[in-house]
């Protein structure tokens, strides 16, 4: 079963946050296949508590780990409210985009690509 | 005024949130189809002197039960928080962000993200709701 | 009430992720290009505003790596067609000169990029570059003073005509030539992919070479870029190639495969220009609409005068046949399993000319007839119908030109042989 790889110290609470939501929806069918071929980095910052990950794509494996990298394929930021809409599904991540509910910057077609492992939709 | 953590606490949050109408419009769809049930695992420190547990029953906006539970065992929630007494009092009191500290890694919730995500407005009110009247605290 | 996004645009044809990247690009373009629109079409020479609008669509929006393979930081987007034409129409909505810029730092590289002929090592070497953070900008060299459309017409001159040569000396390519024209010349382009032939006077497919060239290789050099009556974000200079030597490994794939998939780049070109066109038909459209609305003549909304109604209606439907054309040979060449044939087929190319002609014809109706109705204020730079009338006139003159597009529409269609 396919499961988001922790790296390095305790993970945040956003971290296990988004590591338990990947690891669900990797389980669904077609959602791996969405990233397999993704290779990059996405931080993603609630910024709430002012707390980052990056999750790391590698070509068919995930990781995790606390903080952010310095140069990240994309960047991500909003609060948990925000991240949680976009999360679940309630809003599609172009629309929190264009309306400013969530900040990116990056490689914006590898972002949306790589936001589809973190879509839950029900 | 109620001791936190104690059964006459449980009774009045149990109030509080029924008569919370953000509780109640952010709710209307948590616990609805799939087990919405808490236990907060408060740990000891800071005057606890062991571990205790208040669990809460809640589904479509409404609180049906709270109350603090001898042997966990007994329930079977949706979802497990563990935080500290000396965490969970500042956010208890109105002074910490429950939210912040999900996010921080200060409390550990383990059940489904998913349904968390999705009902996070709910989230919030209740957090809101926990602050929302005058208790005593243990080691003050 | 209608609007842009009721012409024909196949919902089953078109996955969301691409309308929404569309949609970013459309909001992207209100919001950072309209505004200095006006100073941009000045910035011809210097490209001061335009090079960070190319590095926010290429780097920042991800465009420029979108097809590179996920192994070079690329993001391997499917359907490269659908994407491509989505892009285009909404760019060219805004500045087909800027869409063209865009484009076609990509363009020349699809025979090196798109599966399944990618050539992988080359993609690792390049891919970092088009796939990083700075700016990094390819540009496909073809025409040359002698030449520009017999360049292309590759069926019946069979590169005979192509003086710019690469010749092999040891484990290195040694290329001389004069290319003219070619999009993201003089300081935009970083590496150019250019049409050259092993062997001159040849009509052997096996001589037509495509070779990868820095910009910045000794022997290169440009000239200024030319004064155009539009497409200032495109800019045009001559470039010679004076002995310059590139890696044996530079030539994209080698003798006939080059030509074959240079075949797919062509049909690319096509139907991306088809795109192009319909993105700047639906500006036209959108300007009309408003101001044959608010313009009031005896009474009444000039749109409610029926010799109006008639350059509206016309519009309309140039716009519908168009996209609805369009998207049909975009699915087609994104699903050679549909279409039966594998999309660098040389009918392809054939075809695809016939879209680009109608195409090119229509937006060319489109801007004119606009203008007649608007009168002087379509003359007028404020009201942006001369922008794009001055803009598409380009994009009947590129891809061979309406000669060589009708030509080869014709052979396909009736099995020509001599022409």
């Amino acid at each position: 079963m396919m499961e988001v790889t922790v790296i390095g110290e305790n993970l945040n609470g956003l971290g296990w946050t988004l590591k338990s939501l990947m690891d669900q929806n990797l389980e669904k069918p077609g959602i791996y296949e969405k990233v397999r071929r993704i290779q990059g980095s996405l931080v993603v910052r609630e910024t709430g508590a002012d707390v980052a990950v990056t999750i790391f794509f590698l070509r068919g494996r995930l990781e995790i780990k606390n903080d952010a990298v310095d140069r990240p394929s994309a960047y991500l930021a909003a609060d948990f409210e925000r991240l949680s809409e976009v999360a679940s599904g309630q809003i599609h991540p172009v629309k929190a985009l264009l309306t400013g509910r969530i900040r990116a910057r990056g490689n914006l077609i590898k972002l949306l690509r790589m936001a589809q492992v973190l879509i839950s939709l029900e | 005024m109620a001791l936190y953590p104690s059964q006459e606490w449980c009774d009045e949050w149990k109030n509080a949130l029924n008569n919370d109408p953000a509780v109640a419009e952010t709710g209307k769809n948590w616990g609805v189809g799939f087990n919405g049930n808490w236990i907060f695992q408060v740990e000891p420190g800071s005057g606890l002197e062991k571990t205790a547990y208040v669990y809460l029953e809640a589904a479509a906006g409404q609180c049906t039960d709270a109350q603090i539970l001898g042997d966990p065992a007994a329930k079977d929630p949706g979802f497990l928080v563990i935080g500290s007494y000396s965490d969970f009092k500042p956010v208890v009191k109105g002074e910490k962000d429950f939210i912040e500290g999900v996010v921080k890694g200060t409390f550990k919730i383990k059940g489904d993200m998913a349904k968390i995500m999705r009902n996070a407005k709910f989230i919030r009110a209740v957090a809101n709701s926990i602050s929302s009247f005058k208790n005593e605290y243990l080691g003050e | 009430m209608p609007n842009i996004d009721d012409f024909i645009r196949p919902k089953e044809w078109v996955s969301d992720f691409v309308s929404d990247m569309g949609k970013v690009l459309r909001r992207w373009g209100q919001e950072r290009y309209v505004p200095i629109r006006q100073q941009v079409d000045e910035d011809w020479r210097e490209h001061k505003l335009i090079k960070p609008l190319m590095k926010e669509v290429l780097v920042d929006l991800g465009i420029n790596s979108a097809f590179f393979p996920a192994e070079a930081g690329g993001t391997d987007m499917p359907e490269p067609m659908a994407l491509t034409t989505v892009i285009c129409e909404e760019l060219a909505r805004i500045d087909s000169g800027l869409c063209t810029a865009c484009i076609c730092s990509v363009w020349g590289l699809t025979p090196m990029i798109l599966k399944p002929h990618r050539n992988m090592e080359l993609c690792l070497e390049f891919g970092p570059k088009f796939c990083g953070d700075e700016l990094y900008v390819g540009c496909h060299a073809m025409t040359e003073p002698a030449s520009g459309a017999d360049v292309e017409n590759m069926g019946r001159l069979r590169g005979k005509t192509i003086q710019t040569t690469a010749t092999l000396e040891g484990e290195d390519w040694v290329i001389n030539g004069h290319k003219i024209w070619p999009t993201n010349s003089g300081t935009v382009g970083d590496l150019y992919v250019v049409v050259c032939t092993t062997k001159k006077g040849s009509t052997d497919p096996n001589d037509f070479a495509l070779v990868l060239v820095p910009a910045d290789a000794e022997g290169v050099s440009v000239g200024n870029p030319y004064q155009k009556c539009g497409m200032s974000a495109d800019m045009n200079t001559d470039i010679w190639f004076d002995h310059v030597r590139v890696p044996k490994r530079y030539r994209l794939h080698g003798p006939g495969d080059d030509l074959k998939y240079w075949r797919r780049a062509i049909s690319i070109g096509n139907i991306a220009s088809a795109a192009m066109c319909v993105g700047i038909m639906k500006s036209v459209y959108e300007i009309i609409k408003k101001w044959t609305t608010e313009r009031i003549i005896a009474g009444k909304p000039l749109k409610e005068h029926s010799m109006v109604a008639d350059m509206l209606s016309e519009v309309a439907i140039l716009i519908e046949s168009a996209s609805a054309w369009k998207w049909c040979y975009a699915r087609d060449l994104d699903h050679p399993e549909i279409s039966g044939w594998d999309p660098w087929d040389e009918r392809f190319v054939l075809k695809t000319r016939g879209l680009a002609l109608y195409a090119n014809n229509a937006v060319e109706r489109a801007c004119s007839r606009a203008m007649d109705f608007m009168g002087s204020y379509g003359y007028a730079r404020e009201f942006d119908i001369e922008k794009h009338w001055r803009d598409q006139k380009v994009i009947g003159l590129w891809m061979g030109g309406k000669g060589l597009k009708t030509l080869e529409n014709a052979r396909y269609w009736y099995d020509l042989e001599t022409l």
